[in-house]
């Protein structure tokens, strides 16, 4: 049973100011070599490199309620557009495409002690092109809250790897690609990275898993790696269900 | 699919508990060319280590891919065989032809791979029904061994009495001739057997023809039918088929009527068209040498327009065209006594028959070449048959 004693409450001192750098790397792989033909994708620079916040900005990835470890919550909306608007003017996070299951703002408390509170949130939007539209995998990353300061310690917002991490839209057409770094960033080391949250803490991996379950219905299913699925289906002697797919399949660069 | 057939309970809940589920990326397998390209340049820095093209599963996962399919659902048993596959641009369309929702068909679907079904792997399931079933694919000439088939299952299990499974096989004009192999479902196919010793029947296909083979069941039962090239032939050559099976059912009665020679079609609301390319011979002066198109219009109990267009090849020949009923024998001299005629066909030339009934029944329309014609003289015909409801 929870008790109020592992719950805390997150606020930040809104009279603070952020520093957030911005990056997008020039986009070189696309399946169908849209990065090349098309300018709107192979100008895609970040907006404002640089540019200075109220720390109110960043309440919006903070519970509105006290939470423990574990919990999560939705981000408010208007703040994170505010944010994306540095990469590129015209953020939008009512999904083009929605399968019904693409819209959404998530934040998970992974780990807190005394000094430092570790959000990790994921965000789905877009970028909306005069001919077209730019879709994101998903949006991940780390607030990391200094608790004493109630400050931003660090804050990294960013299109994780994959094969493709970005679906793209030029005319109808359709293509994938990966963008190497996009990214918004506050600081340049996460302080939390190797700190030790005995007893309130989950894993990385954990956290990620229940927000990727506040999206998406599918992922409960147990999905297995791959690489690791005939020895476990030969030791279980169960068949094995195998999606083979274009594009990712639980993100939105598909 | 993600949100249309993987997001419900209950199929979440059946696919944990008899399933290893993973997925894999078709990038990642270079399942283009594009694809190849990408990631060739992606991945120079060894990410694909685990899982590659070279992986025993994804070798499985890569001949299970249809062509065009952006997602393939694929299942494989523990021992690397493909067992089910559907693919998601067909998901909406299968659904609706089982009269299911996508995620309750998606499960019927999981389902039907355990029962053995084989589903989405060129399978016809004939019922009372739906006693007609299409497939369109493609067989190729072996590079190796004597066949390389391309495996259609046809399930007539729901037939209890038994019957006659009856397949139109009409292969495409790309050139290659296709041997047909009906077996046993359980049967094991040989690469290296020059003629098959399992096979329950078989049938060579050329080039643009059209061609039956039939077998006689005495229970219902799955089946494996079996495509492949000429081994002979050089070179590879890929051609495409389309195989119409459909069961004549036995009676309970137990009697064993033999089904009418040649081609049969059966027309009915879902499908109220057929088209036809086969040959007729000329017999001489005075004979009649038929090639038998069987039409079945009972679907259509109160009547109709049977209309058939006839279009003559351009060999030297000239066909003649006779209708009968379905229980007439069919002369093979003299003039015939039929329902309607057009003798004298020219090459290159076509006509329209009409024949309007007043009750679905059979009928059987004899091909032939015309008495002046000289005598075994071949020529190719099209018949593109239609009924116009009453």
């Amino acid at each position: 049973m929870e008790t109020l004693e592992n719950k805390i409450t997150l606020n930040l001192d809104s009279d603070a100011e952020v520093n957030v750098k911005g990056f997008i790397a020039p986009i070189e792989y696309t399946i169908s070599n849209f990065h090349v033909e098309w300018d709107a994708l192979a100008n895609l620079r970040v907006a404002e490199p640089e540019k200075q916040y109220p720390a109110s900005v960043f309440q919006a990835f903070m519970p509105s309620e006290t939470v423990s470890v574990g919990d999560h919550w939705q981000i408010e909306k208007d703040n994170v557009l505010t944010l994306l608007r540095q990469l590129h003017p015209n953020p939008n996070l009512d999904m083009s495409i929605n399968a019904g299951d693409s819209r959404g703002l998530w934040a998970c408390l992974r780990a807190y002690n005394d000094t430092f509170a570790d959000i990790v949130f994921r965000i789905h939007a877009e970028f909306k092109f005069e001919d077209g539209r730019f879709t994101p995998s998903q949006f991940t990353g780390h607030l990391v809250m200094d608790r004493t300061e109630k400050k931003v310690a660090f804050f990294k917002m960013y299109i994780p790897e994959g094969p493709v991490n970005f679906d793209v839209s030029w005319n109808s057409i359709i293509d994938a690609g990966l963008c190497t770094q996009m990214e918004l960033r506050v600081g340049t080391q996460n302080p939390v990275r190797d700190a030790e949250f005995t007893g309130d803490s989950i894993t990385q991996e954990e956290a990620e898993r229940i927000l990727i379950r506040r999206f998406y219905k599918s992922e409960r299913i147990n999905w297995v790696p791959p690489e690791q699925a005939l020895e476990i289906a030969q030791a279980q002697q169960k068949p094995i269900h195998v999606i083979s797919i274009d594009g990712p399949f639980a993100d939105e660069a598909c | 699919m993600r949100a249309v057939a993987l997001s419900y309970d209950e199929t979440i809940e059946f696919l944990n508990e008899n399933f290893v589920n993973t997925r894999v990326s078709n990038v990642v397998l270079e399942r283009t060319p594009v694809m190849r390209d990408y990631a060739a340049q992606r991945f120079e820095d060894g990410a694909r280590a685990l899982f590659n093209r070279k992986h025993p599963l994804a070798e499985v996962v890569m001949k299970g891919w249809k062509e065009h399919s952006p997602v393939d659902c694929l299942i494989i048993s523990p021992d690397s065989e493909l067992i089910g596959r559907q693919l998601v641009n067909e998901l909406h369309e299968d659904s609706h032809r089982r009269g299911l929702l996508s995620h309750e068909y998606y499960l019927t679907f999981l389902k039907d791979t355990l029962d053995g079904k084989h589903p989405g792997l060129g399978n016809l399931i004939l019922t009372k029904e739906s006693p007609l079933q299409k497939v369109l694919d493609v067989f190729r000439t072996p590079t190796t061994g004597y066949q390389d088939y391309t495996v259609v299952w046809i399930d007539t299990t729901e037939f209890e009495n038994g019957g006659t499974l009856v397949i139109d096989i009409e292969v495409g004009r790309d050139g290659g001739e296709g041997a047909f192999y009906l077996f046993d479902a359980d049967s094991e196919l040989s690469t290296e057997e020059e003629t098959p010793k399992d096979m329950l029947a078989q049938r060579w296909v050329e080039s643009g023809a059209t061609k039956q083979l039939t077998h006689r069941f005495e229970r219902g039962q799955r089946f494996k039918l079996g495509a492949t090239g000429d081994w002979e032939r050089e070179g590879p050559c890929i051609n495409a088929f389309r195989a119409t099976a459909s069961v004549q059912e036995n009676s309970n009665e137990g009697t064993s009527d033999t089904p009418s020679p040649g081609v049969r079609v059966v027309l009915n609301s879902p499908q109220s068209t057929w088209e036809i390319l086969d040959v007729f011979r000329a017999p001489g002066n005075g004979y009649q040498d038929y090639t038998v198109v069987n039409i079945d219009t009972t679907a259509f109990e109160d009547g109709g327009t049977l209309t058939i267009y006839v279009k003559v090849g351009s060999a030297d020949a000239a066909g003649s065209f006779d209708l009968f009923d379905g229980d007439a024998e069919l002369p093979t001299e003299g003039l015939p006594d039929a329902l309607v005629s057009f003798w004298g066909l020219g090459p290159n030339t076509s006509t329209t028959i009409r024949h309007p009934f007043e009750r679905g029944e059979v009928f059987k329309l004899g091909a032939t070449g015309d008495w002046s014609s000289k005598l075994g003289g071949i020529n190719a015909f099209y018949l593109k048959i239609s009924v116009e409801e009453n």
